[in-house]
């Protein structure tokens, strides 16, 4: 019995011990042919503040401070654009444009800076691979947050604009542009 | 002896219950100095501010999937340094590993990060410029350039960590993609390629009879 107790608490300890490793993502890299006007542009900023007061058994406390910024394109998808849709005489154009769409959105990296770090107790300092994970959701609140700034409804009126000065100058002088579905 | 004698004596379930409680305890304290893992961070809800607005005009004609393991190394010079090296990272768990495998290296990080890249044109004011005649439009525009490179922290893994590395020292490894791309460009004379998709694009746009030719600096 004593055997047995000290080999099954040795497989225990080991379960504990272990860490589930996730399967590593596939993915196809490839060139893709685009059509996308971006017409506005918004530099976004944010501090990621988290306070890690980590599990019961862990001494000390851990605290963060990152600044970050985010830049953000909205426009149009030129090649979603129904030809066929378009009015031309002479002189005159009706165009329908496309839903305003997310065309970029990067986190400059040059921006991310660590403003404030404290670590008490037995805790270790943040690592690059923390910070990223910490920079992760600062990117995914970003996002979820853009339709309230008011990105989308600027991308839309500088569409319009741009698309009347290019016909414009093309000559046209009677454009009239609208939006083929709502985007907003 | 006597201690032997002492623990003999002791109930069957006492013995049990005592090693229990420093099975539970040498648990608790290896718990306590492993290094933190951050699969349970939540960040608190802060206000996002909008620093810049700009009007732009830009087309983006081919998007670039890629992957990129970008990779920084450095060794220990001496053995001094190294056995000092060593010493501090015993300090922290995470390194523990590395200490222990007496690897000659100080430290290293290495990201592979998973980009999106636009290449285009900016059809701003002052770079696009429209020419024509009864035959022919001519489309000035500036010289095809990468718009956006998007290497965020959703699509970046630290692959390996070892040793302490400051937030310039990513920034300088992240730096290296957008010239890494602008090397494949000209690899694979992609600009070419850009230029041939922006004039099918611009007689779809048109719709004209007209021939439609689309030029820039050199």
């Amino acid at each position: 019995m004593k055997k047995y107790f000290f080999w099954i608490l040795i497989l225990g300890m080991q379960l504990a011990a272990c860490k589930s490793d996730k399967a590593v993502e596939t993915a196809v890299y490839k060139i893709k042919e685009l059509g996308q006007l971006s017409t506005s542009e918004y530099t976004l900023s944010k501090v990621l503040q988290l306070n890690d007061k980590g599990e019961w058994f862990k001494i000390g406390d851990r605290k963060i401070l990152i600044s970050c910024q985010a830049k953000a394109k909205a426009g149009v998808d030129l090649r979603k654009l129904d030809i066929s849709e378009v009015e031309l005489e002479k002189g005159y154009i009706k165009i329908g444009i496309p839903s305003i769409e997310l065309m970029s959105f990067e986190m400059i990296p040059e921006s991310v800076s660590t403003e404030m770090s404290e670590v008490t107790g037995f805790r270790s300092s943040f690592t690059q691979e923390e910070k990223n994970k910490i920079l992760r959701q600062g990117e995914d609140n970003i996002r979820k947050n853009l339709a309230r700034t008011g990105l989308y409804e600027d991308a839309h009126k500088n569409t319009v604009l741009f698309i009347e000065k290019f016909y414009q100058d093309l000559g046209f002088t009677k454009i009239d542009v609208y939006a083929q579905k709502s985007i907003l | 002896m006597r201690k032997n004698r002492f623990y003999r004596r002791m109930p069957k379930a006492v013995r049990y219950a005592i090693l229990g409680v420093l099975i539970f305890f040498g648990i608790w304290m290896y718990r306590s100095c492993k290094a933190d893992s951050a699969n349970k961070f939540l960040i608190e809800e802060t206000p996002i501010q909008v620093t810049k607005i700009r009007e732009i005009a830009e087309l983006a004609v081919i998007g670039m999937e890629d992957e990129f393991v970008l990779d920084s190394v450095e060794y220990y010079k001496s053995k001094t340094e190294k056995y000092s090296g060593n010493s501090f990272k015993l300090q922290n768990t995470r390194d523990f590993k590395n200490v222990i495998s007496n690897s000659e290296i100080k430290r290293r990080l290495t990201l592979i990060v998973k980009t999106k890249s636009k290449i285009g044109f900016d059809l701003s004011e002052n770079q696009l410029q429209i020419f024509q005649n009864k035959d022919t439009v001519w489309i000035h525009t500036g010289k095809p350039k990468i718009l956006s490179v998007e290497r965020n922290p959703s699509k970046t893994k630290v692959f390996i960590e070892n040793g302490s590395w400051s937030d310039s020292d990513r920034i300088r490894l992240l730096e290296r993609i957008p010239k890494k791309i602008e090397k494949r460009l000209k690899e694979n004379d992609l600009n070419k390629k850009v230029e041939s998709i922006f004039q099918e694009l611009l007689i779809k746009l048109l719709k004209d009879d007209r021939q439609i030719l689309v030029y820039h600096d050199l």
